[in-house]
């Protein structure tokens, strides 16, 4: 256990000292703040505009913005998130690969799952600060300005979301651990993640994949019912978990 | 006892035989030099003593314990300094001590202590608050010598330690090495000659993949003694007279004469001419083979 803390303690100290903590939450914060201020701010913006689109035949009637605004934004922004999650960690076997720096660590005898361990807590752990950093500060804006009543199943829906991208950082782990480069884990994350949204077109298993947790804001309008995404849940669960096992086998056999 | 043991290593990168068949034995308390040309095989020959590779056939024992590949407990014996050591550039020396310490089983309380020791060991102690991003090569190396030696290893094994120094660290290196010499058992590995000659009492010579020569340095000068001698003058005139009348010589110099083969009493033969010929040279010895000479010798043999 110790090794396990030692090194998982490396690990957050190299989020911290590389800054990767200090981007993540900043780029996260503004996610947060920018959800509720481009809801707010979209009348503003649209009646700055009505002259001009009057000018060509454009009429702008009463909009109304509310709660459900805010969190369309949400939904939108989260292939971004999702995006630089896994473009700042997709180094994170391959830096230490190419620089050697495992080397002495694992030659002092800790078990290669111990590292592979640590390098998961520390993804999930930034992860999961970040996701919910956002949507609380989201949260707290919407139920300032507006009601969050006025949306259905927020938090199942916002959890579909984490869930999804903590699937495919699993993803990306699981290859990252094979890979001298980043790169070929973000592109094999990418591929995985396409191949798994085209079969979501098949009626038949679009329920059972991850690909159905894309849907999640049909949620909050009430489309879809918590029921609907069940399968999929677990389904996201039992393949992230068995990414867990896919890169400590990874990693046990990478050769040095 | 010996610490290390690897009897009939193999191990092929695709086509390329790297090592054919392999033995060799470290004894306790042995600087051993374990030597061979560019690509030879040494660095392979560490990464499978330390599991970082897979071999092929033979066995590698550790203080009696066979390694395993991938997850080896045998490493709890070792301490491994790479040849370009590399470490987390955003720690300091101690912390990067204290990770090493604390995934070595070392407790808290002698990690602080055995820090100190280590890094006034390897003359770091006023960088102990910098961050090793800014260390030099040289500073690298010295901090890998120290986090190999933080859970005072019984076998530290050094993979050319000195070859990217500048002759003063080299030499800082070496003094490092025959200072830790009573507490561990050191595999050294490397191309520079002088500096096995300096710190080493065992040596192998890794050729072809198998060990070409092995054995106690001196024994292995002994054995392979060709025991010539050699005269210089001061003219060039007065070595080629000299060479005229007593053949045999090779001129590896203008002024210099050396009779590889010359035995004792070729010498004193020698000796004798040059006061019949009038002649007085300004240095007249005999030579033992270097190790330059015996690696050429087993390289090419």
């Amino acid at each position: 256990m110790k090794q396990f803390l030692v090194f998982t303690k490396k690990e957050f100290l190299e989020l911290f000292r590389t800054g990767k903590a200090t981007v993540l939450l900043i780029v996260f914060s503004i996610f947060g703040i920018l959800n509720p201020a481009l809801a707010k701010l979209t009348p503003w913006m649209l009646n700055l505009m009505s002259e001009t689109l009057s000018d060509q035949g454009v009429t702008i009637g009463e909009i109304a913005v509310n709660a459900l605004t805010a969190w369309t934004q949400y939904f939108k922004n989260l292939f971004m998130e999702y995006l630089l999650v896994l473009a700042l960690f997709s180094g994170i076997f391959a830096a230490e690969y190419q620089s050697g720096t495992l080397v002495n660590i694992l030659t002092k005898g800790l078990p290669r799952w111990k590292a592979v361990m640590s390098k998961w807590l520390s993804v999930f752990a930034s992860w999961s600060v970040c996701y919910w950093l956002t949507f609380g500060i989201t949260a707290g804006y919407s139920a300032y300005f507006w009601d969050n009543a006025a949306v259905s199943h927020l938090g199942f829906g916002a959890f579909c979301a984490y869930l999804l991208g903590v699937w495919l950082l699993s993803l990306e782990l699981t290859f990252a651990s094979r890979f001298q480069s980043g790169m070929y884990a973000l592109i094999c994350t990418g591929a995985v993640y396409a191949a798994v949204f085209a079969l979501g077109f098949l009626p038949a298993c679009s329920a059972w994949l991850p690909a159905r947790l894309n849907d999640a804001f049909s949620l909050l309008t009430g489309d879809l019912l918590p029921s609907d995404f069940i399968r999929s849940l677990l389904i996201t669960t039992v393949l992230s978990i068995a990414n867990v096992f896919l890169s400590v086998a990874g990693f046990q056999r990478k050769q040095l | 006892m010996d610490v290390l043991e690897l009897s009939h290593v193999s191990k092929r990168f695709g086509s390329q035989q790297v090592l054919a068949d392999l033995s060799l034995h470290v004894p306790e308390h042995t600087i051993y030099g374990f030597i061979g040309e560019n690509g030879a095989g040494k660095t392979t020959t560490m990464k499978l003593i330390l599991g970082l590779l897979a071999r092929d056939g033979g066995e590698i024992r550790v203080c009696g314990e066979p390694v395993r590949y991938g997850q080896t407990r045998t490493n709890r014996s070792i301490g491994y300094l790479p040849d370009v050591p590399e470490f987390y550039g955003y720690l300091t020396p101690a912390e990067y001590l204290a990770l090493c310490g604390g995934i070595a089983g070392v407790p808290a309380c002698v990690i602080r202590e055995r820090s100190d020791e280590l890094l006034s060991l390897v003359g770091l102690s006023s960088a102990v608050n910098r961050r090793i991003g800014g260390f030099s090569r040289g500073m690298k190396q010295r901090l890998g010598i120290a986090q190999a030696l933080i859970h005072r290893p019984k076998l530290l094994i050094c993979d050319e330690p000195t070859s990217a120094l500048d002759p003063a660290g080299r030499k800082e290196i070496i003094d490092i090495l025959n200072r830790i010499k009573q507490e561990t058992t050191v595999l050294f590995s490397t191309h520079i000659l002088p500096d096995i000659e300096r710190v080493c009492d065992e040596i192998g010579l890794l050729h072809g993949g198998v060990m070409a020569l092995e054995g106690r340095l001196e024994e292995i000068r002994q054995l392979h003694a060709q025991s010539g001698f050699s005269i210089e003058f001061l003219e060039e005139e007065d070595a080629a007279l000299f060479q005229a009348a007593f053949p045999g010589a090779e001129r590896d110099a203008a002024t210099r004469l050396v009779y590889p083969k010359g035995t004792q009493e070729d010498m004193l033969q020698a000796m004798k001419l040059l006061g019949g010929l009038n002649l007085c040279p300004v240095k007249m010895e005999r030579t033992e083979p270097s190790l330059e000479s015996l690696f050429l010798e087993a390289a090419n043999a």
